[in-house]
C-alpha cells in the first residue's frame, strides 16, 4: 500500500464462486498496520474543489504521453479507488482489469457537502486486451469517504 | 460463502512488501515510487579474494536492506551498492574497518532522479528546433522515419536502411541492418512497434539503434556483437496502427486493414503468426483487440517479417519488444509494474512457441521467466514459468553500464544454453535494454520470455515486454 516512508503488508483472500459466474468475486483483506492518515492532503482538495467557480472539467488523464498534471492528481487518485470498486464488481477468473485512462471527469454541482464526479473511464482488460469505457459516477466526502453510486459498461466505438 | 467457492490466496495487488513513498504526485496507474531520499550509491574496489567475502557477507546481512547493482563475485570490477540511508553508517564503518575501498557514486539518489525527471519534462516540451532526435522522448511516425535516415547516413559503416514491404495502408516497412561485413551472418532480428499502442517499443528500438550504431568501436561488447553478427531492427512493426494511435485513437492496437464482413477494423498481428493459428488467446471476432484474422499471414505486415527472416535463411534471435499492461505512462516516470499475468503469458508464450514452429518446422519446449527486475525503484518478484510448460528457472539480469551508477541492475547469469554467440548476443540485447531504461528514463523493466529449442541449432525468440 503507497505510504510514504512505510509499508504496510496486506494479504488478500479471494474466492470465486464457481457457481455464479456472475457474482463479484468475495474478497477477505487483512492490513498489518496502519494506514496513513491523509486529512491534511484530502481536505486541502476538498476545499480546493468546493472553491471553484464553475464545475471542474478534464480529459484524458494521463494524456498520450503518460502526463499527468499535479493539480489533476487527486482526480486520478478518485477515479483509480473508484475504478477498483468497478473492477470488483465485474472480475473473475479469467480477467484482469486495469485503469488505462480517464477519457473524461466532470464534476456535478452538488447542493450538500459531497463532492461528485461523472467519470468516463477506459478499462484495460489484460486477457482479452480490450479497452472498455466505462461510466461511473462517484460521490466523495473527506470524512466520509468514497461511493459509486452509478456505473455502466459503454459500447466500444468501432 | 458457498461450498462451490474456490480459494485463492494471494497477495492483494496493490500491496507491496517494499519500502515505497510518494515523493511527487504518482504518475499512470499502478505508480509505487520507491523512497530513495537520501539513499546513496557507494562504488567498492575490491582488492583481492578476502574483500570479495567480506561483501558477500555484508550482502547477508538483510537488515541493512543493500541493494547490490553488481554482486560481489570478483575483484577485477568494482562493485555498486545502493545503501538505504538508515544503513549508511554502518556500513561505511564496515568498510573502514575492513580498510575496503569504497567512493561515493551517488550522494542522494532521489535527488538525482528527480533532477533527471526535471530534464526530461523540459526537453519533452522543448520543441525540436534542431536537427537532434531527442530520444527521450515520444515521436511522430515521420519523426521516428527521418530519423531512421540520419542514423543510417550518420554511421553508414554499420547502418543500413532497408525496405521489407508495405502496410496494408501503403506506409514502408523500414528495417535497419547493422553489420560490419560478412556474407550472410548469423543475424538477430528486433521488432517493436507490433502492437501500435505500446509506444515505448518504438522509442526503445529507436534507442536499440542509437546504442548499436553509436557504441560500435567504443563498447566492447557491441563491437564484438557485430564484428560476428548481424542485427536486423523494425523499429515500427505497425505503421498504421502507429499513425491511427497518434491522429485518432492513442488505444489503437491492431493493424489497419478492413475485414470482409465486418465494420470492425484490423487484425492483431502479433496473433496472425502461422503456428497453431487460432489457438487460444486470439479471437475469431473481428471487433475484438486480440482478432487474429482470417488467416496465418493474412496482415501484410506480418506476412513481411515472414517473408524477410525466411529469405535470409540465418536467423539466429528473434527479439520482439512488447509493453506489458500499462499503456500509458510517463515516459520518465520511475514506478513498477504488476508482475505480468498467466494468462496473457501463457497464450503469448504459445502464441510465439507457434510462431517458431511455423519457421522452422520444429517444436519447442516453452520457459519463460518472469522476472520484474529489480532496481532501486523496484521491488522483488519472485520468478515465475509459465503453468504447463517446462519452465526454465533462469534469472535474467544485465550489466550496468559503468559510466553512470545511476539506473537499473540487471545482470546476464545462468543461461542454460550452450550456443557461445548467441548467449554474447543475449547479453548484450538484455544489457542493452537495461541501459536503455536508463537512457530513456522509463521505467519500463526488461522482461523476457525464453523460448529453448530443445534439439540441435537453436534458433531462440525472445519476447522483450518492457514494463512500466
Amino acid at each position: 500500500i503507497f505510504e510514504k516512508d512505510s509499508t504496510v503488508n496486506c494479504t488478500a483472500e479471494v474466492l470465486y464462486h464457481l457457481g455464479n459466474k456472475n457474482a463479484a468475486p468475495d474478497v477477505q483483506f487483512t492490513i498489518e498496520g496502519e494506514l496513513k492518515n491523509t486529512d491534511e492532503a484530502d481536505n486541502l482538495f476538498y476545499n480546493r474543489i468546493k472553491s471553484l467557480k464553475n464545475e471542474l472539467v478534464a480529459e484524458n488523464i494521463p494524456d498520450s504521453y503518460g502526463n499527468v498534471p499535479p493539480e489533476m492528481e487527486p482526480i486520478r487518485a478518485l477515479a483509480w479507488a473508484a475504478s477498483g470498486y468497478v473492477i470488483w464488481k465485474n472480475s473473475n477468473e479469467n480477467t484482469k482489469y486495469q485503469l488505462a485512462q480517464i477519457k473524461h471527469v466532470k464534476q456535478v454541482k452538488r447542493s450538500d457537502e459531497y463532492l461528485e464526479f461523472d467519470y468516463m473511464i477506459l478499462l484495460h482488460e489484460n486477457v482479452s486486451q480490450e479497452i472498455i469505457p466505462w461510466q461511473m459516477t462517484v460521490l466523495w466526502h473527506p470524512q466520509h469517504g468514497i461511493e459509486v453510486t452509478q456505473n455502466s459498461r459503454q459500447p466500444k466505438h468501432v | 460463502m458457498t461450498e462451490h467457492a474456490q480459494k485463492w490466496k494471494g497477495e492483494s495487488t496493490r500491496c507491496r512488501r517494499l519500502q515505497t513513498c510518494i515523493r511527487k504526485p504518482p504518475k499512470g496507474d499502478h505508480q509505487r515510487v520507491l523512497c530513495v531520499q537520501k539513499h546513496q550509491v557507494l562504488r567498492i574496489k575490491i582488492k583481492n579474494e578476502e574483500q570479495v567475502r567480506k561483501l558477500q557477507f555484508l550482502e547477508t546481512l538483510e537488515h541493512l536492506k543493500l541493494d547490490f547493482w553488481i554482486n560481489p563475485s570478483t575483484f577485477s570490477r568494482p562493485v555498486d551498492v545502493r545503501v538505504p540511508a538508515n544503513s549508511l553508517q554502518a556500513v561505511k564503518v564496515f568498510l573502514e574497518s575492513h580498510r575496503i575501498e569504497y567512493s561515493i557514486l551517488i550522494k542522494d539518489l532521489q535527488a538525482v532522479l528527480d533532477r533527471e525527471k526535471q530534464e526530461m519534462v523540459a526537453s519533452q516540451q522543448t520543441e525540436r528546433s534542431s536537427n537532434t532526435f531527442n530520444y527521450g522522448i515520444y515521436h511522430s511516425l515521420s519523426s521516428i522515419y527521418e530519423e531512421l535516415d540520419n542514423l543510417a547516413s550518420e554511421y553508414s559503416n554499420v547502418v543500413s536502411k532497408l525496405q521489407i514491404g508495405q502496410s496494408y495502408e501503403k506506409r514502408p516497412l523500414y528495417v535497419l541492418k547493422f553489420s560490419t561485413g560478412g556474407s550472410n551472418r548469423p543475424a538477430i532480428w528486433i521488432d517493436a512497434g507490433i502492437h501500435s499502442r505500446e509506444w515505448v517499443t518504438q522509442a526503445s528500438a529507436m534507442w536499440i539503434a542509437k546504442k548499436l550504431a553509436s557504441d560500435y568501436g567504443n563498447d566492447p561488447s557491441i563491437t564484438s556483437l557485430l564484428d560476428k553478427m548481424d542485427v536486423f531492427l523494425l523499429p515500427v512493426t505497425n505503421p498504421d496502427g502507429y499513425e491511427f494511435t497518434h491522429t485518432t485513437n492513442r488505444m489503437w492496437r491492431k493493424t489497419r486493414s478492413k475485414n470482409a464482413g465486418s465494420l470492425c477494423i484490423g487484425v492483431d498481428p502479433n496473433r496472425n503468426w502461422d503456428a497453431g493459428f487460432g489457438g487460444p488467446g486470439a479471437s475469431s471476432n473481428p471487433c475484438s483487440d486480440s482478432y487474429r484474422g482470417p488467416s496465418a499471414n493474412s496482415e501484410v505486415e506480418v506476412k513481411s517479417v515472414v517473408d524477410f527472416i525466411k529469405n535470409h535463411g540465418n536467423v539466429v534471435a528473434f527479439l520482439t519488444l512488447h509493453s506489458y499492461s500499462q499503456l500509458l505512462m510517463y515516459p520518465y516516470g520511475y514506478k513498477c509494474t504488476q508482475p505480468a499475468d498467466y494468462a496473457e503469458l501463457d497464450a503469448l508464450g504459445k502464441a510465439a512457441a507457434n510462431a517458431i514452429q511455423s519457421l522452422h518446422g520444429t517444436t519447442f519446449t516453452v520457459g519463460s521467466i518472469c522476472t520484474t527486475i529489480c532496481e532501486y525503484f523496484c521491488c522483488s518478484e519472485p520468478l515465475r514459468a509459465v503453468p504447463g510448460q517446462q519452465p526454465l528457472d533462469i534469472p535474467l539480469k544485465v550489466s550496468p553500464s559503468w559510466e553512470e551508477g545511476c539506473f537499473c541492475r540487471v545482470a546476464p547469469s545462468d543461461f542454460k544454453f550452450s550456443q557461445e554467440n548467441l548467449i554474447l548476443a543475449l547479453t548484450n540485447i538484455t544489457r542493452m535494454a537495461a541501459e536503455l531504461r536508463s537512457i530513456l528514463r522509463s521505467p519500463s523493466v526488461p522482461f523476457l520470455l525464453l523460448f529453448f529449442r530443445p534439439s540441435q541449432w537453436r534458433q531462440h525468440r525472445l519476447e522483450l515486454r518492457l514494463w512500466h
